[in-house]
Order: C-alpha cells, then structure tokens, then sequence
C-alpha cells in the first residue's frame, strides 16, 4: 500500500460556516505529513474526519487504501491517535493506565513497560495519573498510542506544552517510528518541528490547502529574489538574484572585499504569514 | 460485541468505583441508614414492624442512588475527561461501554442490597426473590441513568437530570405509608411496584392480580426509558 490517506475536495460545514472548504490532499505509506495552521483552521477537524470522529458533508476520503465507508473497526488496529486533550484515567496510576489499555488492545504487558522506560516513565510507573505533570501525562498518553504498534499515527499537537528535553525524546521517538515505516500525520503550531520531522506539510488556513510540499521545496517556492552580500569592510549590501547581483558579486571578489554570501530563504512561518497573513 | 472488552472494562469500571469516594460512598449511605436505625434502637421499639420499614426504606433508597447515579456519572464523567474517546480510539465499541457501567451498577446494588436485607433482619430464605426484584426494579432506572449520560455534558450537569427522577421514584414510595393518595401513586413508580411484589411473595400471594400490576408497572417503566435511550442514541451517539 502506497498511499495511506487521500482527501478530495472534502468539506464540512458546522453553524458557524465551513470548517473544511474543498480540502485536498495524500499522505504515502512511511511519511511523515505536517498539517500547520492557525487554531481554528481545521486540523483537529480533519483528524476527527479521518478518524470517523465526524462526518464530511461532501468530497471523498480514503484511509488505508480504501474509501472511508468501507473502513472497519479491525482496520482501525492499525491505526493510533492522540488527540489534543490526554484521556487517561486520573484515578490509575501511569502503570495501570498501560496495562488497561494493554490488555483492550490484546498487547503483551512487556510492550508497556518497553514504553514506560522509553518515554522516560519506568521510574514513576507507580504514580497516579492526577499527579502526574503535564508533560508525563502527555508521555504516558503517547506510550498509550503506541502500545499496539500502529501503522498509521494520527498526533495532534503532540509536544504542545512539554518542555524541551521532552520534546526533544518524543522527536527522537517519532523518528524511529518513521525508520520503522510509521506514516505518521501530525498537526502542528510548532515549524522547527515540522521542518524536523516532516517529509512534506501542507499549510491549512480558514479549511483550504495554501500551499503544500516538502519543507525544503516550500522555502525554495518562495525564497525571496534577494542575495545579501557581507564586505570585507562589514558593509552588508543586498541584490537581486540576476545578471546584475552576479556581476557585483564578481566585482566584490577581484576586488577581494567579499566576505560571506548569504541567499535569504523564507522559514515556514513567514511562509504562512506571506500566503495568508495571519499570525500562528 | 467482544465479551472479553466488556470483562476488561468492568472490571476497570469496579475499581474505579471503589477508588472514587464520591460514589461509593453515596452507595453505601442507605447501608449505614438501616445499620444506624438499628444501633440507636430505633428498630428495636418498632417491633414487628421494623424489619418490614427498614427494608422498604432502605431499598428505595439504595435503588434510587445506586441505579440512577451509578451509569449517568460515570458516563459523564468519561465524557469530560475525554477517556470515552480515547476508549473509543481504542476500538471499543458504544455497547460494551455501556453494558460494563450497567453490570457494575447492578453489581454494587447486589451487595448493597444484600446487606440491606440482611441488616433488616428478613428471613434469607426470601433473598433470592428479594435480588431478583431488585433487579426488574432498578432495570428502569438503570436505563433512565444510561439516558442521562448520553444528554449530559459532565458530572455537573447530570444531576440537573438526576434529582427530579430520584425524587419522582423515591418520595412516593417512602411516604406511601402515610396517605392512601400517595400510596397509590407510589403502587406506579417501579420500586414501590417492587416492594409491592416482594410482599405478594411474602404474603404466600405471588398469583395474584395484585402481583400482575406491579410487574405490569416495572415493564412499562423499563420499556419507557429503553425507547427513550434508543432515540437519543442514535441522535447523538455515546461521545457528543
């Protein structure tokens, strides 16, 4: 199976107006999809679409190769999910949320306590949920998805909140997920971590598309036609990429006052701001 | 439905109704009501009559907590800490939720009960039937309390719906005693009905018109909220 998820022209309309207008896109088996956008712009809606949370009013999806219809509740074990708000019970320790969850997905106990000591948890495996700080609570949850292996991850917001060396071991985790064939699908408020993590993103505002392809291609799409230019005397001098920037650029080196060239390639954030003009 | 999930869940479920004081205590409130009344000597000066009112009281009030705060909490309270969608996530399926809160709410009502008969001083030999009416009794209520947990948002709210059915099927039932009015308004709330039953088997009368009625009562409270249950089901399905 190549393609894991297909959307065409998909909307969905609550009161408010559309939530999704005329979505499109795929994500193939061993990627790693980025879904950015403003809160609001419809990425928790598309996961609850994809994941029969909700259903569309028109368009067609494909999960796992097949038309969402036709997506059975055993297709949905090769399927994680973790949503933007962790449902683990307060009352149960972090070993018993696991072994709970465990033993409903039909997982040996051994694979719970393999993610505990890999999320960082095997130490407190004893304390209850309750107690536990944001940043556990979203790592015991994450062990939680993963217990049975999925083939497709669905990780809403999933470092949102956490501190940076959480961050940091979830990133790594993620990585040896998607070495391991793991599509995963992850919506994101973060661009460093997609530019990490992601093989391509697709940038979602108001429920459209803007703009979707692989980090790298998306600066290069729309790098700026600028080259600045450091002298030997410190002086920073910009010009255009053309014959003109060329020849000054020659003109600075025989003349040995070139010190550094620097092309200004846009991050994905001012990408987004340039194509929708609003802030994350 | 897989069997197996709905034995995980309910056992899940127990545990988590033990570790929650908030209900279980409430469950057991009516077992310390009937072993109050009986350590004051309450019970002592009624005579006769105290294993009889201990009995009905504490039975109308351990069926009308147990059974209609037991599903609606827990299934409220699934809903606003998001675990019902992280169990459904988990491929677990609307029905086996469900069946799981009903089997432990029918658990704890069991014991309760069972205590309750015992503590009252009746004559075991009439528990079997006692329990068996207690479940037909607390079947409506049960469902009523499914009801709830699908219309509630969270805990909070639930007992915006909870208090007006307890009351509704408790009061009459308590008071009936005390007015012939009341009393027969309480003959057509299902845990009186049960009572009623329960007497008729005591009395020697189990075939009898008398005893006809209150099964006719208990049924047509357990189809009510069963159709009921039904429709909001499938309009709002179990995480709204």
């Amino acid at each position: 199976m190549s393609e894991m998820i297909r959307l065409e022209q998909v909307c969905l309309r609550f009161k408010t107006g559309f939530a999704l207008d005329g979505l499109s896109f795929q994500v193939e088996a061993g990627q790693v999809f980025g879904f950015l956008g403003p809160s609001g712009a419809g990425k928790t809606t598309t996961i609850k679409l994809l994941t029969k949370q909700l259903q569309k009013d028109s368009g067609q999806i494909h999960l796992l190769g097949k038309p969402i219809e036709e997506v059975s509740r055993d297709d949905f074990e090769k399927i994680g999910v973790l949503t933007d708000t962790n449902g683990l019970y307060e009352r149960m320790s972090i070993e018993e949320n696991l072994r709970f969850f465990a033993r409903l997905r039909n997982v040996s106990l051994a694979r719970g306590e393999e993610l505990l000591k890999r999320m960082g948890l095997y130490e407190s495996r004893k304390t209850p949920v309750k107690k536990c700080s944001k940043g556990m609570r979203q790592r015991v949850s994450l062990a939680v998805v993963l217990l049975h292996e999925p083939k497709l991850l669905f990780l809403d917001e999933p470092t949102s909140g956490l501190d940076p060396a959480t961050i940091q071991e979830v990133h790594r985790l993620l990585l040896e997920m998607k070495e391991e064939g793991t599509t995963i699908f992850l919506t994101t408020h973060n661009m460093e971590e997609a530019d990490k993590l992601c093989d391509c993103v697709g940038i979602l505002d108001q429920g459209r598309l803007v703009t979707s392809g692989s980090p790298l291609e998306l600066k290069l799409r729309y790098a700026h036609d600028r080259i600045n230019i450091r002298t030997a005397g410190g002086e920073v001098i910009t010009v255009n990429k053309d014959a003109a920037g060329a020849e000054k650029i020659l003109e600075l080196a025989r003349a040995g006052q070139l010190m550094t060239v620097h092309s200004e390639e846009p991050n994905l954030e001012e990408i987004f701001l340039m194509l929708t003009g609003r802030k994350f | 439905m897989n069997l197996k999930k709905t034995g995980i869940l309910y056992g899940k479920d127990l545990n988590d109704f033990m570790k929650n004081p908030g209900i279980s205590v409430a469950a057991l409130i009516p077992v310390l009501f009937v072993v109050l009344y009986r350590s004051i000597g309450l019970a002592d000066a009624m005579g006769d009559y105290a294993s009889y009112f201990l009995l009905n009281i504490g039975t109308v009030m351990s069926i009308a907590m147990v059974a209609l705060l037991l599903v609606s909490t827990s299934v409220a309270e699934e809903k606003e800490k998001f675990t019902l969608r992280t169990l459904m996530m988990s491929n677990v399926r609307a029905s086996e939720f469900l069946l799981s809160k009903i089997l432990v709410t029918l658990t704890v009502l069991l014991i309760c009960n069972t205590l309750i008969f015992i503590l009252s001083g009746s004559a075991l030999s009439a528990l079997p039937f006692y329990l068996l009416c207690c479940i037909l009794g607390s079947a409506s209520l049960i469902m009523f309390s499914a009801c709830i947990g699908i219309m509630a948002r969270d805990q909070m709210s639930t007992s915006i719906y909870q208090i007006p059915i307890m009351l509704l099927v408790m009061l009459p039932a308590m008071l009936s005693e005390f007015n012939s009015f009341i009393g027969t308004l309480a003959s057509l709330t299902p845990i009186a009905a049960m009572m009623n039953l329960f007497g008729n088997f005591q009395a020697g009368q189990l075939a009898s018109a008398a005893s006809l009625q209150a099964l006719a009562v208990m049924l047509v409270w357990i189809a009510v909220p069963s159709l009921l249950f039904a429709w909001l089901y499938r309009r709002k399905g179990i995480d709204n």
